[in-house]
């Protein structure tokens, strides 16, 4: 017998199964409706040229599951993986399933090629599909129902999925081996089709008394197949992530990643930010659709798992719910969104950190929303806890977010005794050191700026500074959502900068660094800004800073500012910094690099007060004492105040913990 | 119902002691660089009394001050909050004026604005602390004054004033146009908000100078400044050393009373 198959062999009818070509049009269906629900929000230019690249580029490491296996230099953890190796398994399953239904048809129906060695070969790939799908499909439902992880939250819908899934898969094998059973006489190369081939030996070869059973199992797994499809299509289910979550991932921002939208028209705006679901723009209510609840983000949140009300998967939940009140797919009263969807509470407990976005598979952006509605409660509604009232007042009126720290120094006084270059006495220096207001106004983190003054000026940098008279970058007023205060400064300091012919800036903080680098060009102003850890870091590979002493710590760790980390992708330097310097080998907390726990201090929170949970800071403390290291080291004044506070809280019996900035430990640790 | 608020720039009381220098030749405070100055924070009250009468009642509030070219800025800030105008008599010497020469100008100005119902002034301001200028326009516009208020409210057509004393505070009905000096008692001014901040830069502030009021700064103050200086505090320390706590505490009788201490 010639090694083959005829598609349709038993089945009478059995060309039904194309009435599936009308499957696109209920998919399209589908789409329809909820595009209609996209297209409440606001207009939003996601059409920039580079897109169609960017995709491809982006597609070959999403087709290899990179974000979620932590295919790079940075491993996601266990859990993380066994759901990766699962979402991998059922992905590349079905894919090898769908093609070898395809190749089928195509045999059928276009070209017969299906004979010898390329049948062989396609069965046994059909087979494999089979294999990695049930094995992803039983992986998903022991995690979801056995191991239950917090970060599910299972409805119906998933145990609808998951056992049609399942039916579909094993229905399909059993077919297989109805169909090796009841052929005679049973052909050798069937064991190629090897679970099918080995169900039929359980039921026993050459049974002609099967062909019924055949029939009836085929016609069930068409149904089910279509049954399927017609419920994903019709109740917007989760698998419809298998369309949407391209399209999202297509339309993902290619913004810096640590620049937020400008306010279009601030000057002329009667009201700000999104105050209901129709203030978004199109793709943010997209988003809404793509997210596939998978919980990642949540898992990674500092707030969440500080124990704040926020969690980044609920918000994207619950905005689609109102996203679907608006749009009249549920008969429900709409409710405010901010302060009854979504509580002020959980707008306030984000620290902006990006760990949710930076896990997300579908590129969901979770900051942009959360500063939305920041913008809304600031700007428009006036409303934001105590303490961001007392530091907007300042900003106001002082031009820096630290109320009362005056009191104590001035900006200027940091500089003391150092002799350094004013911006603007001499005309040929154009690197300018911004020190940043946490830089010149808190006490601690003075001793960091003076220290960078120094080896700059030992390494033989040419640089000015403003003093007395820098203003705040407007990182803090952008972040809190006070966006009209960060429109008039980024305005005032790029006229300073042109004015005094700055072309480079060397910052010690990362959220002025991020701000001046990537938010800056939105207002024109285009510079060469550099964080010190990348200053540092060229210095030392130039020889221009010559390492010798300062050996005395024996266990050390590095935190990863998020501003620096994963806003701005620099993990490498700083490491590179410490490894130059006769230190030990920075042994990693348990979340570093880019899944860096958060100090807690960023988008404003370092003026809040944390009433809710545990403090993040004292987590984050707590993970660098996990290591033994009697040395944290970081490179952000945010994180360096976090740490000695978590520090302080533990108490000199409980931990022999020293928080550095990097600088200083360059600085100890030069010849 | 026209309000008036007369609002005054003054050095930020922020600014640590230390940092605080004065020119006793010149007979000036010479604030440290780079420190911005801000809106008196009596003043500040003012306006929000202000603009509390605004949101009950329909009110246009004008916010006026007298001072060089930074003096807008304060301005901006009572804007921001709320106010509806402002007007800045642009005089850069106007710190060398005196209280009588200040409420001179303001009043003139506030002439000039014309059609008021009520003055409302800080209680005194951040800088000299003088708590004169208030009761001077008063004086100046003929109109009847009411100091140190923690509310201020309409009744029929009259003002209803609460003004605070030692133990507690006096509730005082005023006709007006009247005067009234504020307390922070009046409560927490409000924050500038967004949608202020954005409305104020559309504001145009009407900028005038001293001619165009028609006032006549005087030519000698009325007040003298004698002296200025940053008082000296000298702290000695020491220690009586004693064999036993009796006779360490003998010595320290007896050096009190030496002092004339005790
Ligand atoms: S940015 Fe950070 S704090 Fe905010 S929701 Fe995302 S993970 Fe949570
Ligand atoms: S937002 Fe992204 S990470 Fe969070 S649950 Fe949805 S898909 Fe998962």
């Amino acid at each position: 017998m010639e090694i083959s198959r005829e598609v349709f062999w038993n089945i009478e009818y059995g060309l039904l199964v194309y009435v599936g070509l009308l499957l696109p049009l209920l998919i399209g269906y589908a789409i329809y409706r909820r595009y209609s629900l996209w297209q409440l929000g606001k207009a939003e230019d996601r059409f920039e040229q580079g897109r169609i690249k960017a995709f491809i580029t982006e597609a070959i490491g999403i087709l290899l599951h990179k974000r979620l296996l932590g295919i790079g230099p940075l491993p996601v953890s266990p859990r993380e993986l066994y759901a990766g190796a699962m979402h991998f398994l059922i992905f590349w399953g079905i894919v090898l399933l769908l093609v070898v239904t395809a190749l089928v048809a195509v045999h059928d129906h276009v070209v017969k090629f299906m004979h010898g060695t390329p049948y062989l070969v396609i069965s046994f790939l059909g087979e494999l599909g089979g294999i990695l799908a049930l094995a992803g499909i039983i992986m998903a439902g022991v995690r979801r129902y056995v191991q239950r992880p917090d970060k599910l939250d299972s409805k119906l819908d998933d145990a609808v999925t998951l056992v049609l899934l399942f039916l579909l898969i094993v229905t399909g094998f059993v077919l297989e081996a109805l169909r090796i059973s009841a052929t005679v006489p049973t052909p050798e190369w069937e064991r190629w089709s090897f679970i099918g081939f080995g169900i039929a030996s359980v039921l026993g070869m050459e049974k002609v008394s099967l062909l019924p059973w055949h029939k009836g199992v085929w016609w069930f797994h068409v149904i089910i197949f279509y049954g399927a499809a017609i419920y994903f299509c019709l109740s917007w289910s989760k698998l419809f992530h298998i369309i949407i979550s391209p399209v999202n991932i297509f339309f993902r921002s290619l913004r810096p990643k640590g620049a937020l939208v400008p306010i279009e028209g601030i000057e002329e705006a009667e009201s700000f930010g999104a105050e209901g679901i129709k203030d978004f723009t199109w793709k943010q209510l997209l988003d809404l659709d793509a997210c596939s609840n998978c919980g990642r983000c949540q898992d990674n949140c500092p707030a969440y798992l500080s124990g704040k009300p926020l969690s980044p998967k609920k918000l994207i939940q619950d905005m689609k719910i109102s996203m679907e009140a608006a749009g009249n797919v549920h008969e429900e009263e709409p409710r405010a969104l901010i302060g009854e969807v979504i509580p002020d509470d959980d707008i306030w407990s984000c620290t902006t950190c990006r760990a949710c976005q930076e896990v997300c598979p579908v590129y969901v952006e979770h900051i942009d929303k959360i500063i939305e509605m920041r913008r809304n409660l600031t700007l428009t509604q006036s409303r934001m806890p105590e303490a961001l009232e007392a530091m907007v007042g300042n900003l106001f009126s002082r031009g820096h977010p630290w109320t009362g720290a005056q009191f104590i120094r001035l900006r200027g006084d940091w500089m003391e005794g150092l002799d350094l270059n004013m911006l603007g006495e001499k005309k040929e220096i154009d690197t300018l050191f911004w020190v940043g207001c946490t830089g010149a106004l808190a006490d601690r983190n003075a001793e960091v700026t003076r220290s960078l003054a120094r080896i700059l000026k030992s390494a033989g940098v040419e640089f000015a500074v403003i003093g007395a008279e820098e203003p705040c970058c407007g990182d803090p007023s952008r972040r809190i959502g006070f966006e009209i205060l960060f429109h008039e400064q980024v305005q005032q300091n790029i006229e300073t900068f042109r004015k005094n012919n700055v072309k480079r800036i060397i910052t010690a903080c990362p959220h002025c660094f991020n701000t001046i680098k990537n938010e800056y060009p939105q207002y024109g102003g285009e510079f060469e800004v550099l964080h010190h850890t990348q200053v540092l870091a060229d210095l030392l590979r130039n020889g221009k800073l010559k390492t010798g002493g300062g050996g005395e710590f024996k266990r050390i760790t590095y935190h990863d500012p998020c501003y620096l980390g994963r806003h701005n992708n620099i993990y490498s330097e700083p490491r590179y910094v410490l490894d130059r310097l006769a230190l030990p080998d920075v042994i990693e907390m348990s979340r570093f690099g880019r899944h860096a726990r958060c100090c807690g201090g960023g988008g404003g929170r370092i003026w809040m007060e944390e009433p809710v949970g545990t403090k993040i800071n004292r987590m984050r403390t707590d993970d660098a004492i996990e290591t033994g290291a009697e040395l944290v080291i970081t490179a952000c004044p945010f994180c360096l105040q976090m740490f000695e506070e978590g520090i302080g809280a533990k108490g000199p019996d409980n931990t022999a913990l020293t928080a550095l900035d990097i600088v200083e430990v360059v600085e100890k640790g030069l010849a | 119902m026209n309000i008036i608020v007369c609002i005054k720039q003054v050095p930020d009381p922020e600014i640590p002691p230390v940092k605080f220098q004065i020119d006793p030749e010149g007979k000036k405070v010479i604030p440290p660089d780079g420190v911005t100055p801000v809106i008196s924070v009596f003043d500040e009250r003012a306006v929000e009394a202000a603009l509390k009468l605004k949101d009950k009642y329909k009110a246009k509030v004008t916010a006026l001050t007298l001072g060089p070219d930074s003096a807008k800025a304060v301005i901006r800030h009572a804007l921001a909050m709320g106010v509806d105008a402002g007007v800045h008599i642009q005089y850069e010497a106007a710190g060398e004026l005196d209280s009588f020469g200040t409420a001179h100008v303001l009043m003139k100005a506030i002439e000039k604005i014309g059609d008021y119902s009520l003055v409302l002034c800080g209680r005194q301001a951040a800088d000299w602390d003088a708590g004169q200028v208030g009761l001077l326009i008063a004086e100046n516009l003929g109109i009847p004054v009411v100091t140190v208020a923690k509310k201020v409210d309409l009744q029929d057509d009259k003002l209803r004033v609460e003004s605070v004393i030692q133990d507690g505070y006096h509730v005082m009905e005023v006709s007006m146009p009247a005067l009234v000096t504020v307390s922070s008692e009046i409560g927490l001014s409000r924050l500038p908000t967004g949608i202020g901040i954005v409305k104020a830069a559309r504001v145009k502030i009407e900028n005038l100078s001293v001619e165009d009021i028609g006032a006549d700064i005087p030519e000698a103050r009325c007040t003298e400044l004698i002296k200025l200086y940053v008082p000296v505090r000298d702290i000695q320390c020491q220690i009586i050393e004693a064999d036993t706590v009796q006779e360490s505490a003998e010595e320290l009788a007896v050096r009190l009373r030496e002092a004339k201490i005790i």
